[in-house]
């Protein structure tokens, strides 16, 4: 549970990166928040013993990868 | 031993966000996206040992392998963005 905790802690750098940086930097913030949230669901799920959080997890990662390709070819195209 | 693995995973990925804050431009922070994947792996890695043969592995074994290898694709995607981005600038 303390990994997890420094997991979701580690969100909070990766949130100001997005905020006070350039698109390009949140792109690239956005692309590290999403796969250590969905490492901080996965852990999570052992650490309570709740296995929906698993689901959450692959969900999380199939979406985010997703999500990511959205934002760059948005940005590719924004002039 | 999954102990190790998830220090080490987690270790791994406070390298990678401290990387993400602190270099300078957007190409240099997008290095430090790929070497997350390794901690990912780390971790997911950590849970497979902790729980053996377990529907819990098959998914920590998925959400590793996916990332390891969506990772390096996402990171060529916005790699091209940001460089034609910073062109038309």
């Amino acid at each position: 549970m303390a990994c997890a905790a420094v997991l979701v802690g580690l969100l909070v750098p990766l949130a100001a990166v997005a905020a006070l940086g350039t698109p390009s930097d949140g792109l690239v913030a956005l692309q590290l928040a999403s796969m250590i949230a969905t490492i901080a669901l996965l852990v999570m799920s052992v650490a309570l013993d709740r296995e929906i959080f698993g689901d959450l997890a692959l969900v999380l990662g199939v979406s985010s990868f997703v999500g990511g390709l959205a934002y760059a070819t948005l940005l590719e195209r924004e002039p | 031993m999954s102990a190790v693995l998830v220090v080490a995973g987690v270790a791994v990925l406070a390298f990678a966000c401290l990387g993400v804050a602190v270099m300078p431009g957007a190409l240099a922070r997008l290095h430090y996206v790929t070497v997350g994947a390794l901690g990912a792996l780390f971790v997911a890695a950590a849970v497979v040992v902790d729980n053996g043969a377990s529907l819990i592995s098959v998914k920590a074994a998925t959400v590793g392998v996916f990332l390891a290898v969506t990772s390096p694709v996402l990171s060529h995607v916005g790699a091209r963005a940001i460089h034609r981005r910073e062109e038309s600038d």
